[in-house]
């Protein structure tokens, strides 16, 4: 049949779904020991069989072969002649690696070597026979009913039957006429027998079927042996409309506890586990190329695909209203169909994610059974806990995840956790803790794996850094121990003292990292020496669509993805002086406390300057505006002749430090660097393509994606960029630990960004800038007035807007053509601010008058750039504007309506005004009453008095008479407070100031100021949710 | 000699003062170039990547690449779209001239005074009264380069 090969596919895919199965099943049974899970035997017995039913159907003999002794051993352990040890469980599992390696090669399935594995299951089979028992392999011959010919019955299927009461048939069915012709597959057979029955053989005469040169249209009959509970009229009902031939086969028998022969005393048996040397087996990673190879077919959900369809549908019909409205000229038309296509690419976008999503859970389930076999060489005892299986993942993210989390779970195991008796002595239990972790968080997804082990000894790391040549002593000296543990993902270095084998097969953290960057994800460490080490990973939802800023230099556009983004800023032109400093021959930016390395990016790619040309006039040459053909031509050869200026002279920096600059931070995970751009455009989606194979091994691009225009743009890879720009990080300088310390007096006085921007010519507003998610531009004509409400169509949705006119009786942005809509979240919905441009961000240290314009949404003024500047609370502003929105996230939660729960009552210490102000409004906001001091020692005193309220304290570390630290220790020494919970809010976000806070008792540190994750971290907490991270 | 004449369709084009061939079965389509943006550090040759209908194209100055000199664009230069298994190629040429059948038999060996970036490239050379045009061969044609096309 032609269409065979299909049909293996579809068995093999079913196959690959048993298999996935199995393994957990099989270390199921094995935890629960001799009692045994009769389910769960049973279920794997039912997926052994269904694989020798096809296999056989197939011509697949080796995979029968083994599957039929696999069923024999799961058959008599259900019937509890052979109780499951690990031994036993260990040669299923090696049984099942070797169906799936062989399922996935299946063509060259009758190479595979399993005579060894066959000898082991056949000794385990026979061991539980009494001598005289005869062998259940040994088939016996039935006489078809009322048929012609005999059948061929294991000894085993038959007992089998008979214990269980079963019928069994012969059924003769034509492949041709029976299942073909009425639109079916074989596939179908097999399901539809297999619920009611248990399909002991299948046998196509394919000599039937005759050559060639045959006429079409002939039979080929499959002969099926089933044990069946259905009587021939109910087997008959199995295949509608067909004419299947049946004969009994064995009469079921009267079920009867005598004729079970039940061997209470046949003990477990010996079992010798089949030699095969660990390397020699290399079962996972073929499973894991069978994986890979089975991404070319992809299972969807029904529901979803009518949705695409619908969709297409929708698109379809877009398409001629685009047409008609571009044939007619027509305005309108073509505004409302924009929208249209608008929010159906929208819609579709999001729907073919969901098909190309899948659980992360697929790579976790192969952990179990590492840990297992690993632990058990290593000799370690090993407890896994595995959370967050449900999170998913883009497909091609899920593949490229196998192998780094792999490496990282083998390192846990191996090099992480001590041995039982080194734990013993260290006061620790004896078993050991893995826990792997996915989740979401801020539109990323967070995987740890973490261990309660010996921790990474930053030492030994710096020491083995140092011999091998890897990093420079003086360097080292002045590192701290996060980075020196940083240290273990230099290509070479590896922590372990010996090479073994389990983890050292050749690939080090480095190749782990190199990986996690490809999928776009970034990995910390976060590990105490002699407590245990974590590994976070931050992965993007996708690869295949990333949210990226747009940025220009020299009229060329680059894409550059958010994630890798820390924040944006512009240096006024009076500041690039004092912010900017040369260390050592190399720029550095002076950012809070930390010191940055800069790169300007016109310089590492060597795009040529733009100029003014006086004869012309010309004040630019913006060659995407100018086609390819009015070029002149010496600009044409920028791609592959040195540029023909000069890089650019120290007149022309200082020039260039004469203006503006725009200055992207960006994070490559161990990095922070400052990119200094022309200037930044808007955030887009964009669609990553692979440049092709003479541009790939560009570092400093990771792909290219198509700009709304259809131009194209290259997409900057961070970590690239460092490197060509050859950064490092500066801490290490003499003069950036000075520069650092006295930033960080600076930073004392604590600063806020704040977005600057107009409301009207005349009244200018701030808010801070990190309440926005974006800033987009809008027209007069996009804002539609809805009854009081104003809505702005936006990204294929109606986008809620807040004016100030309205709700705090501000000017009227009537008339104002510069409109702009500053976007946030309040309450989990997204809500815009329309303000009118320009709009610009300011770091400073304000004071408040919170007395002479106050009034509702706005909490009071202050003075910028010698300008007064309403500063705006967007919270009042949105409670005014849309009062039924429940502001409470506490209080929405409450299962019972109607009664609202005493508010949870949270200590807040914090020195700045404008913070202290800003905090309280958040925790009140999400529900929670907020007892607010200073400094540490009114919080100690307000604690104290309230002792029996307070659930949880929210804290600043830098503040007067008594900080942070001090306010924790007091709190963790008094036995009334001990427990309470303790969440530092800083701007202190270095590893040390981390591992001394822990050390103080803080429970968590959250930076200053992230609104969205404040608040998820007080409720989690409230909820007990998290576990206390100090014990 | 065979007598039945083995013909290769080429597609003409030209670079500079010379006239060359590439079997036309392997052009995809030929475009105008279109917008072209720059990709810093690329290899010398490739003057950057452009799109075409949502595929990214690696384009390519066949002049430069083959040291003869720089393609200058005009209203008649294009680009030849070549397809190397997904990968696609945009080779600019001053312009394409049509497309001919040509008797392999009547190819003639390529000239010993080849340049060092044309050696091997080229497949024979193919005589029309005054008109010689050059067949290159498209699997050496990017052979010196990594990857190759």
């Amino acid at each position: 049949m032609d269409d065979n090969d299909e049909l293996l596919d579809v068995f093999l895919q079913e196959c690959q779904e048993h298999l996935t199965t199995i393994e957990a099943d099989l270390l199921e049974i094995e935890a629960s020991g001799a009692q045994g899970s009769e389910e769960v035997v049973n279920k794997v017995f039912r997926a052994a069989h269904s694989i020798k039913g096809g296999s056989g159907f197939f011509g697949l003999t080796q995979v029968k072969e083994v599957a039929h002794r696999v069923e024999t051993v799961l058959d008599l352990m259900r019937a509890g002649k052979l109780i499951s040890d690990s031994a036993i469980i260990g040669l299923l599992l090696q049984a099942f690696d070797e169906l799936a390696a062989m399922l996935h090669r299946p063509k060259g399935q009758a190479d595979a070597d399993i005579e060894a594995l066959l000898l082991g299951l056949d000794q385990l089979a026979n061991g539980t026979r009494e001598p005289t028992a005869p062998n259940p392999e040994e088939p016996v011959m039935l006489s078809p009913e009322g048929g012609f010919g005999s059948v061929a019955v294991t000894r085993a299927d038959l007992e089998r039957a008979k214990r269980t009461s079963l019928t069994l048939f012969r059924v003769i069915l034509d492949l041709v006429h029976d299942v073909d012709r009425l639109g079916r597959t074989v596939v179908d057979v097999f399901s539809a027998v297999s619920q009611d029955g248990e399909l002991l053989d299948c046998e196509v005469d394919y000599f039937a079927c005759g050559t060639l040169d045959d006429e079409i249209g002939r039979e080929l009959p499959v002969t099926l042996v089933l044990a069946t509970a259905l009587s021939v009229d109910g087997l008959k009902g199995l295949f509608p409309g067909a004419e299947p031939v049946l004969h009994r086969l064995l009469e079921a028998q009267p079920a009867t506890a005598a004729t079970v022969p039940v061997a209470p005393t046949a003990a477990p048996v010996a079992v010798t586990p089949v030699a095969v040397a660990p390397d020699a087996a290399p079962a996972p990673s073929k499973a894991q190329a069978r994986e890979e190879e089975g991404g070319d077919t992809l299972r969807v959900n029904v529901r979803l695909l009518e949705t695409l369809m619908n969709l297409a549908g929708e698109l379809v019909l877009s398409r001629n209203q685009l047409k008609a409205a571009v044939d007619r000229g027509d305005d309108d038309l073509l505004e409302s169909v924009n929208q249209r296509v608008n929010q159906v690419t929208g819609e579709f976008q999001d729907v073919i994610m969901q098909t190309r999503l899948q659980p992360v859970g697929v790579v976790f389930s192969k952990f179990p059974r590492l840990v297992r076999d690993l632990s058990r060489t290593l000799g370690k005892e090993v407890r896994l806990e595995i959370e967050g299986k449900d999170v998913a993942l883009d497909r091609t993210m899920i593949e490229g995840l196998s192998d780094p989390l792999t490496h990282m779970v083998r390192n846990a195991v191996d090099h992480g956790l001590e041995m039982p008796d080194e734990r013993a002595r260290q006061g620790k239990p004896a078993t050991g803790l893995i826990r792997i972790e996915a989740r979401h968080e801020a539109g990323l997804v967070v995987l740890e794996i973490s261990d309660d082990g010996k921790g990474l000894d930053p030492e030994r790391i710096a020491q083995s850094a140092i011999k091998k040549g890897l990093a420079d002593r003086a360097k080292v000296a002045l590192m701290s121990d996060a980075e020196k543990q940083a240290l273990i993902f230099l290509p070479g270095l590896s922590t372990a003292d010996k090479v073994s084998d389990i983890s050292g097969r050749g690939v080090g953290m480095d190749v782990v990292k190199t990986n996690l960057s490809r999928l776009g994800g970034q990995v910390d460490i976060d590990s105490v020496v002699g407590r245990g080490s974590t590994f976070r990973i931050k992965l993007p939802l996708t690869l295949a669509i990333i949210p990226s800023l747009i940025l220009s230099v020299e009229n060329e556009r680059f894409a550059v993805p958010q994630a890798n983004i820390e924040e944006l800023l512009r240096l006024r032109a009076e500041d690039v002086k004092t912010r900017i400093e040369v260390v050592g021959g190399t720029e550095v930016l002076l950012l809070r406390d930390k010191v940055l390395p800069v790169a300007r990016l016109a310089d590492l790619l060597g795009v040529l300057p733009t100029y003014h040309d006086p004869s012309t006039g010309l004040q630019e040459i913006d060659r995407r505006k100018l086609g390819f053909d009015q070029r002149s031509p010496g600009r044409r050869t920028l791609g592959h002749e040195p540029p023909a200026v000069a890089p650019r002279s120290a007149a022309d920096r200082r020039q260039a430090e004469g203006s503006a600059l725009d200055i992207a931070i960006l994070s490559t995970g161990s990095l922070s660097y400052a990119l200094v751009v022309g200037s930044f455009h808007d955030t887009e989606e964009v669609v990553v393509k692979p440049l092709g194979r003479r541009l790939h091994h560009l570092r400093e691009y990771s792909g290219a994606t198509i700009l709304g225009d259809g131009t194209v743009a290259l997409i900057l890879d961070s970590a690239g960029l460092a490197v060509k720009a050859g950064l490092t990080p500066v801490s290490g300088s003499k003069r950036a630990a000075e520069l650092a310390a006295a930033s960080e007096s600076r930073r004392l006085e604590e600063t806020q960004s704040l977005l600057v921007f107009q409301n009207g010519p005349h009244e200018t507003c701030a808010m801070p800038l990190d309440l926005i998610q974006r800033i987009e531009r809008v027209k007069p004509e996009q804002v539609e007035s809805l009854g009081s409400n104003l809505t702005l169509h936006y990204r294929g949705r109606l986008l809620p807007l807040v004016s100030l006119s309205r709700a705090a009786q501000l000017d009227s942005l009537d008339g104002v053509e510069d409109l702009a809509v500053l976007v946030s979240q309040v309450g989990g919905r997204d809500v815009g601010l329309l303000c009118s441009l320009p709009v610009d961000s300011v770091e400073t240290s304000v004071v408040i008058d919170r007395a002479t314009l106050r009034r509702k949404g706005i909490t009071g003024s202050t003075i910028l750039r010698d300008k007064t500047t309403l500063i705006v609370d967007l919270f009042e502003l949105v409670d005014g504007m849309y009062p039924d929105w429940s502001s409470s996230v506490l209080v929405k939660a409450a299962p019972t309506a109607g009664v609202v729960p005493d508010k949870p009552v949270l200590l807040l210490a914090e020195d700045s005004e404008f913070f202290r102000a800003q905090v309280k409004k958040y925790l009140e906001h999400g529900g929670c009453e907020v007892l607010a001091a200073p400094d540490g020692q009114k919080a100690w005193e307000l604690l104290e008095q309230n002792v029996d309220r307070v659930r949880l304290v929210v804290t600043d570390i830098e503040m007067p008479l008594l900080d942070g630290l001090g306010l924790a220790a007091r709190i963790r020494a008094n036995p009334k407070t001990a427990k309470l919970p303790i969440i530092a809010v800083t701007s202190l976000a270095g590893e040390e100031d981390a591992a001394r806070g822990y050390a103080a008792g803080i429970s968590e540190y959250q930076v200053k100021l992230d609104r969205d994750r404040l608040l998820a971290s007080v409720l989690a907490r409230l909820d007990g949710r998290a576990q206390e991270v100090v014990a | 000699m065979s007598e039945i004449a083995e013909l290769r369709l080429l597609a003409g084009f030209c670079l500079g003062a010379g006239d060359f061939g590439l079997e036309a079965h392997l052009v995809q389509e030929v475009v105008k170039p279109g917008e072209i943006t720059p990709v810093h550090g690329a290899p010398p040759g490739v003057v950057g990547i452009r799109n075409l209908r949502g595929r990214i194209v690696t384009v390519i100055d066949l002049a430069v690449h083959l040291q003869l000199g720089v393609v200058n664009h005009g209203p008649r230069t294009r680009l030849m779209i070549l397809d190397g298994q997904g990968d696609l190629t945009g080779l600019l040429v001053d312009s394409v001239t049509d497309t001919f059948d040509v008797d392999l038999a009547t190819l003639e060996p390529p000239p010993g005074n080849l340049s060092a970036a044309l050696r091997g490239k080229v497949k024979g050379v193919w005589r029309q009264g005054e008109r010689l045009t050059a067949y290159l061969d498209v699997r050496t044609l990017f052979e010196d380069e990594v990857g190759g096309l």
